[in-house]
């Protein structure tokens, strides 16, 4: 048995005292273990949480971690737009995903080759549009833009309509009030129902360990966003939760040099993004499945 | 802050990568303002002198050729010998003219830290102070620490047969004469004085003639380029940073966009994902 227990590992146990006894935690543990889900917690127990997570990872990657778990704002409602003229491929925006939410890498001697990325950026024909079944994802052109193709970054929509919340068995993932779909990492049995019921192809699964070097871990974490996975859990993007909701842009955002991703409150008629829905015409990703996404396309 | 951008309180325009404060163009340009970059002016009159009859050597080459410099306040005290004579004036000059370390900041040895012209040589060669630094007294002079043209240079150096390396003169060489810049930009339409000011070269120059300043250059774009920047003001074109309801970094269009070049030159990408058969 592992030194930290999982949930399903302790389900497997006859009872909590075997649990207790064949891993020698002591009752914050249990308490963290038998928790509800994140969505029901009362903010003491909330707190309590949280403060346990610090102190786990903190000393997992031997650095100060914090955890936050900020809740969503009132009156916001986030949207994401990409000006598909101008993206040029260039994938600044997955590495810096990566990057900011400490997910998995590939290591350099090729002994961990399982890294999850949250964007995937596809290259398409122009001459045949934007058509999914011709999309490459892996091109490996010397220079981007190549001749005759166009780039289309995909990540989570954050539906409104979301298929991978309603078909999740256990609720582990959900749509937050500021339209975020988080997942509850800890609650999630890893049956991937999510993933093959996301039409976007937006969620990841970790396949085995996760490879975070503590070098290389963002310490500012969110409970529901880039806090570390374990092996078992799906995940995907939040829009940077833990950037987002303390007022900054997404890590993708910041990164793009282009300038083709815009971001905003679609609640707020002066930000950047209502000013994109008044003003162009925009379009969505798969608008015939009414999953309804709050990430527009346009062509500016 | 300037006028028509949302949230103008609350946000800043991110300096301009090249303007006036770093490598103003009136350093090497005539047409600057005087004033922009020259040293403070100190309260010297060279028409008086002039009209006294004192030529240029009896007080900057007292020494047969040397130095630039005069001897210092003790120099000039040898005619202002007395308060009658200007000898309070004299001293109070010399006091606002003291640099930090004790020397003044009057013409020396070499023109200045970026020009290294070597006024002993040029004495020598018989070059008269007029020929770089104009007629004093007709106000030419009035910048004591101003570059000459370096065209001026360089037709005297050709037609004396003088070594005329860059390095010589300049301990800092810039792409002097530009050679870097390929304009690819409507070019056939227009030139440099499209956007530069001919007149003032610290700053552009919008269609109508009007002056305008490196830092409000999307301006001068704009002439051009109306759809962009209204979506440029609203947040669709350009990138911004900072705070998506807050306080925002506005780039301008030539922090992306070479004003010389503007297409965006292609990239390297960053690697790709594994392939699904790749990973272990």
């Amino acid at each position: 048995m592992s030194h930290e227990p999982s949930r399903r590992n302790f389900l497997k146990g006859a009872t909590a005292a075997t649990a207790l006894t064949a891993t020698g935690c002591g009752s914050d543990v249990l308490e963290a273990f038998m928790r509800e889900r994140l969505q029901e917690l009362s903010p003491e127990r909330m707190t309590k949480v949280l403060a346990r997570m610090e102190k786990d990872y903190s000393g997992q990657f031997d650095q100060e971690v914090s955890v936050a778990g900020t809740p969503a704002r009132d009156n916001v409602l986030f949207g994401y737009g990409l000006d598909l003229s101008r993206c040029n491929g260039n994938r600044l925006c997955v590495h810096a995903c990566v990057e900011e939410n400490n997910q998995s890498r590939a290591t350099t001697d090729g002994s961990h080759n399982n890294p999850i990325e949250w964007i995937t950026v596809f290259q398409m024909d122009k001459d045949k549009g934007i058509d999914l079944d011709h999309a490459d994802a892996y091109y490996e052109d010397e220079t981007v833009p190549a001749e005759g193709k166009f780039y289309f970054p995909v990540q989570c929509q954050q539906c409104e309509n979301p298929p991978c919340v309603k078909v999740c068995p256990v609720k582990a993932t959900w749509a937050e009030k500021d339209g975020i779909v988080v997942i509850d990492y800890d609650w999630c049995i890893g049956c991937r129902c999510c993933m093959s019921a996301c039409p976007y192809g937006a969620r990841s699964f970790n396949w085995c360990e996760p490879n975070l070097p503590a070098d290389e871990v963002n310490p500012k974490m969110h409970v529901l966003g880039n806090r570390p996975r374990k092996r078992g859990v799906v995940e995907k993007c939040t829009f940077c939760i833990q950037r987002t909701r303390e007022g900054l842009y997404p890590a993708c955002h910041e990164a793009c040099p282009t300038g083709a991703r815009v971001f905003g409150n679609l609640l707020d008629p002066k930000s950047e993004i209502r000013q994109l829905m008044d003003r162009k015409r925009v379009f969505v990703l798969k608008a015939e499945l009414n999953t309804r996404p709050k990430f527009f396309y346009f062509y500016g | 802050m300037p006028d028509g951008l949302p949230d103008a309180e609350a946000s800043e325009l991110a300096y301009p990568p090249f303007s006036e404060g770093i490598f103003p163009c009136s350093r090497c340009h005539e047409g600057g303002p005087a004033t922009a970059t020259a040293a403070p002016q100190p309260a010297f009159a060279h028409s008086i002198h002039i009209e006294e009859g004192i030529g240029c050597e009896d007080c900057h080459m007292p020494d047969g050729g040397q130095d630039p410099a005069p001897a210092g306040v003790e120099f000039c005290l040898e005619c202002h010998d007395a308060p009658a004579e200007g000898s309070d004036g004299v001293r109070q000059y010399f006091a606002s003219i003291q640099t930090g370390d004790g020397a003044y900041a009057i013409p020396s040895r070499w023109a200045s830290d970026e020009l290294r012209t070597h006024h002993p040589a040029h004495a020598k060669a018989g070059v008269a102070c007029e020929a770089c630094h104009g007629k004093p007294g007709t106000g030419v002079i009035a910048k004591p620490r101003s570059v000459p043209l370096m065209e001026a240079c360089m037709a005297c150096h050709t037609e004396r047969k003088v070594a005329a390396k860059c390095e010589t003169c300049h301990t800092r060489i810039r792409d002097p004469q530009h050679k870097s810049i390929a304009l690819h930009h409507a070019e056939n339409q227009r030139d440099c004085f499209g956007c530069h000011n001919p007149a003032d070269r610290d700053k552009l120059r919008l269609a109508n003639g009007s002056t305008l300043a490196f830092a409000d250059s999307y301006l001068l774009c704009g002439q051009c380029h109306g759809p962009k920047l209204r979506d440029w003001r609203i947040g669709l074109h350009g990138k911004r940073t900072g705070e998506w309801d807050g306080k925002r970094k506005y780039l301008l269009c030539v922090h992306c966009h070479s004003p010389h070049e503007p297409r965006i030159p292609a990239v390297k990408a960053l690697p790709r994902p594994p392939r699904p058969e790749e990973i272990r």
